[in-house]
């Protein structure tokens, strides 16, 4: 057997491809998750999930993206929602449930775990048959020890907490069939019928006394619900992104017409089903009962949702026609969401021109020329990405259009790079004319999409527009302002775009944060400030950043300065006094160690 | 028993030795997920993290992205925990004529859980001993051995395995 294994392992391998622009990859990759590291972000989410949360939703390749305006406003605070006061923040649950003896339960309620992935529990109680409900639990089979190779903090745990006569409460913890216990039939039919018993006696006591209704929208990232609504009986739908820190940044609540049309899609086009891809595409549905327990549908590649359901398979979900047009229309009215009046969130930068488009909007066919070309940010990737206010006009305009065109239509089957990477939209504007929207994708395939087809030479077009930028602005003066925050979220170190060189730093501001969630309060720097700054910066600055850092200041100083076409150029304190920023995109992280007097001079500042 | 391995040598250079050793990683990838992309996804992630010790880590920087790769590999199925059952590795049928044994090798350690295909990988793959093994994943050689008795029983009994004609 062993030698079989051996060999049939080895001539199973198909051949690798190339490693082409891999080291590239990782070290542009390295550096990114540095970046946010450093500045207090986090770190940038793994792989399959870093790579996938990103608002972007369309039909047939096209691309939908959330407007610059949406993006921007950033939230560190989740979704209120309504609790059951049994399921309060210090409660931990037993293996077992301790006899109860003559004492009768009075109440039943569902609750999820404060420690770990855990599910969206019912808000209601049942204060009916409890006390069977207990013995029948205290019957079921023991969960046997745990496998040594899965570790049990990482499965998905709920609560079921017995208020008994006297006022006291046993909690049991609970978990539905998983990887780690599909092995042990004894423990998989412990989860599996003690799942079954609480849906029924949820379902019993509902029948008989409707609950109160429950307002869901948005939940919490990965809180998939433990008792599942009909379908028919849906009462709310919600589309919902996040961040890659899982925290919501935007919904769109459907109507009652779009409501009814994804439920009658999601009876007719839904299937259980293991081995379903949990790659994530950026789009969370939300559907919820009048009840509020949620079916909470994750999209991955294509147009193809799923649902995990807590007995342990998927709720696969092809979208037909209709719903897929819902989809879209959802995606296109997300709004920021609202966090609650105790937590701040700076003001977006305002790019009325980017407001509102969408690929979507646009016809099939890349214009020859236009009078304006822009960029516009889309999304979680370009949240920390800062565009020119400058639109390129003149020759320049036919000449980056004509890159575009000349890129070879992409076929819909095909191998993507797995690399990071931002994405724009890039807007042809005419006079009299609706503007032609194209998604710029520096990630993946590289593609410049429209509805209807995508192109590669997303790198090369970009190249081109920036390059066709520089060349305007030699002969321009340039008396762009950017209003708004330039600070932006403590933990948002945006890059230009167009990254300004120090030497051409005019003016800038100064960022104190008081909190994580607080917004910056921002100081205008002097000018003698900011020539300072800006000439120490020139003079001292060129070495690589340092990725790793004995001490780290939080919240981190920062300084934004900007030239006069209003790009920022943003240092953030990253180790024991020294400072790092990007040289834009396709740039790298380097490092400014202030001289003495530049040093003594900012000290000053923060001590303000 | 302490294992004696040759001393590896430094590589001139981090792409030096993408270029060199990125082949090798991928194949173990491609195993582990049994998907080309998954397993691309599955090796820069692992370039990625260790790039930033590349001079420190210094010969043996080969071992050090392997652990990375394996833990990582191991370690998105308990970041992602949704309640997957075992299985989760791509089965889909691929256009390629030529892939009898491919789709039985890969369907069987889809049949693994996440952690005994890794131990299988790492010992009858990467051709590593218990202890080696056991210092990739972090765990304990008794685990490793256990693991393994596990996972070889499971595919002794399979039929993608057993040589039979379907």
């Amino acid at each position: 057997m062993n030698d079989d294994l051996r060999s049939a392992l080895h001539e199973a391998v198909p051949e690798p491809p190339e490693p082409s622009g891999w080291a590239g990859a990782a070290r542009d990759r390295a550096r990114r998750t540095a970046r946010l590291r450093a500045s207090g972000a986090g770190l940038l989410a793994l792989g399959l999930v870093a790579a996938v949360l990103w608002p972007l939703l369309g039909g047939q390749g096209g691309r939908t993206a959330v407007p610059a305006g949406a993006s921007a406003a950033t939230s560190s605070v989740e979704p209120a929602l309504p609790v059951n006061t049994d399921c309060t923040d210090d409660l931990t649950g037993a293996k077992t449930l301790a006899a109860r003896g003559n004492l009768k339960v009075t109440r039943m309620s569902l609750c999820p775990r404060s420690d770990g992935p855990t599910f969206t529990t019912p808000i209601d109680a049942v204060t009916t048959d409890g006390s069977a409900l207990y013995d029948q639990v205290q019957a079921l089979p023991a969960e046997r020890s745990a496998d040594p190779d899965c570790d049990r903090k990482y499965e998905r745990r709920y609560l079921l907490v017995f208020t008994l006569g006297d006022g006291s409460t046993q909690a049991l913890e609970a978990a539905t069939p998983n990887a780690c216990t599909s092995e042990d039939r004894q423990t998989a039919q412990r989860w599996a019928q003690l799942l079954k018993l609480v849906t029924a006696a949820w379902t019993t006591q509902r029948t008989a006394t409707p609950p109160a209704e429950v307002a869901r929208g948005c939940l919490p990232f990965d809180r998939p619900g433990l008792l599942v609504p009909h379908t028919d009986a849906l009462s709310a739908a919600t589309l919902c992104q996040y961040d890659s820190n899982e925290r919501l940044q935007a919904e769109a609540r459907a109507t009652s017409e779009e409501l009814a049309t994804l439920a009658l899609d999601l009876a007719t086009n839904t299937s259980r089903a293991s081995n379903i891809d949990s790659r994530l595409d950026g789009a969370v549905l939300t559907v919820a009962d009048a009840a509020g327990d949620p079916i909470v549908f994750w999209r991955v590649e294509g147009d193809q949702w799923f649902a995990f359901m807590p007995e342990g398979e998927q709720l696969f979900w092809q979208p037909g026609p209709e719903a897929l047009d819902v989809l879209k229309l959802l995606t296109q009215r997300l709004q920021p969401f609202s966090p609650s009046p105790t937590a701040t969130a700076p003001p977006p930068d305002p790019t009325p021109d980017c407001e509102g488009l969408t690929p979507s909007h646009a016809p099939a066919e890349i214009p020859i020329t236009a009078t304006r070309l822009r960029l516009c940010a889309t999304g979680e990737s370009t949240g920390q990405l800062v565009v020119p206010l400058d639109a390129l006009t003149g020759d320049g305009v036919a000449r980056v259009l004509n890159v575009v065109r000349s890129q070879p239509v992409l076929p819909t089957s095909r191998a993507c790079r797995a690399n990071l990477g931002p994405d724009f939209l890039l807007v042809a504007e005419t006079d009299g004319q609706a503007p032609v929207v194209m998604v710029l994708q520096l990630y993946g395939c590289h593609v410049v999409g429209l509805q209807n087809q995508e192109r590669g030479g997303a790198d090369e077009a970009m190249s081109v527009y920036r390059a066709e930028i520089a060349n305007q602005r030699n002969v321009q003066t340039g008396t762009s302002v950017r209003t708004g925050s330039l600070c932006g979220p403590w933990s948002s170190s945006p890059v230009a775009v167009m990254a300004p060189a120090p030497a051409d730093l005019i003016a800038g501001r100064f960022c104190r944060y008081e909190s994580r969630e607080a917004q910056a309060k921002e100081t205008a720097l002097s000018d003698d400030d900011a020539r300072l700054v800006a000439a120490d910066l020139a003079q001292h600055s060129g070495k690589p950043a340092a990725v790793s850092c004995p001490l780290r200041v939080q919240p981190p100083p920062k300084l934004v300065l900007y030239n006069r076409f209003g790009d920022p150029l943003v240092l953030t304190g990253n180790c024991l006094g020294r400072y790092y920023f990007s040289t834009g995109i396709e740039g790298t992280d380097r490092e400014w160690t202030p001289s003495p007097t530049a040093t003594k001079r900012l000290n000053a500042l923060f001590d303000r | 028993m302490e294992v004696m391995v040759s001393a590896p040598e430094q590589p001139a250079s981090f792409d030096a030795f993408v270029t060199a050793r990125s082949a090798a990683l991928w194949r173990s990838a491609w195993l582990l997920t049994g998907d080309a992309h998954r397993a691309e996804d599955l090796v820069q992630t692992a370039l990625a993290k260790t790039y930033p010790h590349f001079t420190r880590v210094g010969p043996g920087f080969e071992a050090y992205v392997r652990t990375a790769m394996f833990r990582t590999y191991v370690s998105w199925w308990r970041r992602r925990w949704t309640g997957e059952l075992p299985g989760e590795v791509d089965t889909r049928p691929s256009a390629d004529p030529d892939v009898a044994l491919r789709e039985d090798v890969r369907r069987a350690l889809a049949a693994l859980p996440r952690q005994q295909r890794a131990v299988v990988v790492l010992t009858y793959f990467d051709d590593l001993s218990g202890a080696q093994a056991a210092q990739v994943l972090g765990v304990s050689v008794g685990t490793i051995k256990s693991t393994l008795s596990r996972a070889l029983a499971k595919l002794r009994t399979s039929p993608l395995l057993d040589g039979s004609e379907r």
